[in-house]
């Protein structure tokens, strides 16, 4: 999934910003946030969780779900 | 003639008889010079043949004998009998005036004598002027006299004189200057007041003038007891002095023009104690033979006058300011370069300065002493006209080494590079000056600001000048430490991919800062890698 991610994320790095966390190295947020799988995707905003969605998924799909939670209307 | 001749003398004998007692009683000279008619000194017969022949006649004025003898107008028997009368009667001569002294025309004084000398003893002696006293055939006058011209007229009964003189108050010795008894130094002048103008002055030692009623006796008088005798035409008087060596000034040191500050000392030093030392500035001191004038002395030009018993003198200067250290920079005891400067400053302008070190330059209070210096311990020595001081420093070995990069944001051959860089800094090894610059690879100014102070150099962001990625930069520059040791900068990098750092990579440590206080929504993959 890093092509996807970082395609997304350079794309939209004016509207969020991506970042990732690797699982099997960092257990204290995993076990902290629940994670049960990979790819998680949590989407934070003003410090609080505010969605997650897990699962590979496809760029459009992936940046449809940030959006919809963000609450932007995607543009395209 | 004989018949005449005897009845002229039997004439006589009657008449001498009858006259007898006439004769006795009237022997004034006058009568007895009439009846002489012939003027032989002797009265005779030969008188009577006189007057007998001018009987009846009345005798003219210019005759050359008169035979009037009674003086009667009329030659006549009254005549004849006054000659018989004093027949055989001798006359004698006149008396004559022969000398006089004074001589006339002579000035006296006032109580002066004069002394007429005759050829017999004059006789009815009367003077216009003065008390007469006659011994034998001289005739002394004495005054008062009053004073200014004197026609002294004197008549005795042959005759008269008058005699002129200038008759003058006498002078009294009254004082002397200075008083009698003190001491004199060898050219002194001594000054004599008299009650009137003293005349015929002459005074034992020295040269003497006078001014109306006074004299002024100058030297140079010979040192030891002086008994000066001063003569004038009315007395005589002594006066006693003692004189001694005057006191003559020798040497002055600081000499006379010269530049003096302003508590400095002048010494003079005379031949002889000096006495009565003033002086017109300052304080004066005498010892022996020397005195020493101690200021302080107004700054600017100084005449000093010293006075003394003997003379005086008067000395120029020029009064300066004493000038003081102030400061020195860099502060003793630190280190200096060879080639540093070292600055000191005075209250005023210092005068002969020297240096055991360094070149020497002074600008109004400011003596500036460059070096090189020699490495190692110096202890500089500053002398000026006013003081002495020494410094220690310690100078270093000479700086020949060129600054160096020790650090920076970017170093040469940097890949990678965040081409969002904002700042690009660099250290070096020491303080530099110089310039600084980001260029293109192909040398072309990107147009940051560059800046070099103290031991950094930076280069700023200008907006619309950011970093492309994936480009290669160069930062080129030149500096040069306070040696002058020059560097060149040359650092050459290369910016990262676009992708580079996207997304970011989050830890369990720095979650909370990156996620939680991001100030953008985030989103957080949670992956596993392979």
């Amino acid at each position: 999934m890093k092509p996807v991610v970082t395609a997304v994320a350079l794309e939209y790095r004016d509207t969020f910003t991506f970042a990732r966390l690797d699982v099997n190295t960092q257990p204290e947020k995993t076990v902290a946030y629940y994670i049960r799988g990979t790819p998680t995707y949590i989407v934070f905003k003003d410090g609080e969780m505010i969605d997650q969605f897990i699962g590979a998924m496809p760029s459009t799909k992936l940046v449809g779900n940030i959006l919809g939670a963000l609450g932007i209307e995607e543009t395209e | 003639m004989k018949k005449l001749i005897c009845s002229l003398l039997t004439l006589s004998l009657a008449l001498s008889v009858l006259t007898a007692a006439y004769t006795e009683e009237e022997t004034d000279i006058d009568i007895l010079r009439a009846a002489d008619v012939n003027a032989d000194r002797m009265i005779n017969v030969l008188d009577l043949v006189l007057v007998a022949g001018f009987l009846g006649e009345t005798p003219t004025e210019d005759q050359t004998v008169n035979p009037d003898v009674n003086g009667d107008g009329t030659v006549n028997i009254l005549d004849l009998v006054l000659v018989a009368s004093y027949i055989g009667e001798t006359v004698r001569p006149p008396v004559a005036f022969v000398s006089v002294d004074p001589a006339v025309d002579a000035e006296i004084t006032v109580n002066d004598s004069i002394t007429l000398t005759f050829d017999n003893l004059p006789e009815d002696v009367t003077v216009s002027e003065g008390v007469v006293t006659i011994t034998d055939n001289t005739v002394s006058i004495t005054g008062p006299f009053a004073p200014g011209t004197l026609a002294l007229m004197i008549t005795w009964a042959d005759g008269s004189e008058t005699l002129n003189y200038t008759v003058r108050q006498p002078a009294d010795f009254v004082s002397a200057e200075p008083e009698i008894s003190s001491e004199l130094i060898p050219d002194d002048s001594i000054t004599l007041m008299f009650d009137h103008p003293p005349e015929d002055v002459t005074v034992s030692e020295g040269v003497f003038t006078i001014s109306d009623n006074t004299v002024t006796i100058t030297g140079p008088f010979t040192p030891g007891a002086l008994a000066l005798t001063i003569t004038w035409a009315d007395g005589s008087e002594t006066l006693n002095y003692t004189v001694r060596q005057a006191v003559a000034l020798e040497t002055v040191e600081p000499t006379t023009g010269t530049e003096i500050t302003v508590n400095d000392s002048i010494i003079l030093t005379f031949d002889h104690p000096p006495e009565d030392v003033t002086v017109s500035e300052g304080v004066g001191l005498t010892t022996d033979n020397t005195v020493t004038i101690t200021g302080p002395f107004t700054p600017g030009t100084l005449a000093l006058t010293i006075t003394w018993a003997d003379g005086s003198e008067t000395l120029n200067y020029t009064i300066r300011q004493l000038v003081a250290f102030e400061s020195i920079d860099p502060t003793v005891e630190s280190q200096l370069n060879v080639d540093d400067t070292i600055t000191l400053t005075f209250d005023n302008p210092p005068k002969d300065v020297t240096v055991n070190e360094g070149d020497m330059t002074i600008t109004d209070n400011t003596v500036s002493i460059t070096g090189p210096f020699t490495p190692g311990t110096l202890k500089l020595i500053v002398t000026w006209a006013d003081g002495s001081l020494e410094f220690t420093y310690e100078v270093a070995e000479p700086d020949t080494e060129a600054p160096s990069i020790t650090s920076g944001t970017i170093g040469d051959g940097d890949e990678g590079v965040d081409s969002s860089s904002t700042l690009i800094e660099i250290e070096f090894s020491e303080e530099v000056n110089g310039t600084i610059a980001l260029q293109t690879e192909a040398g072309d100014d990107v147009g940051w600001v560059g800046e070099v102070a103290g031991n950094k150099a930076k280069l700023e962001l200008v907006k619309g000048k950011e970093l492309d990625p994936e480009t290669t930069y160069i930062i080129a520059g030149k500096v040069e430490d306070t040696a002058g040791n020059e560097t060149d900068i040359s650092i050459t990098f290369v910016t990262a991919s676009a992708y580079d750092g996207i997304p970011i990579e989050v830890t369990d440590a720095d979650f909370d800062t990156v996620v939680l206080a991001s100030e953008v929504p985030i989103v957080v993959d949670f992956y596993k890698d392979g």
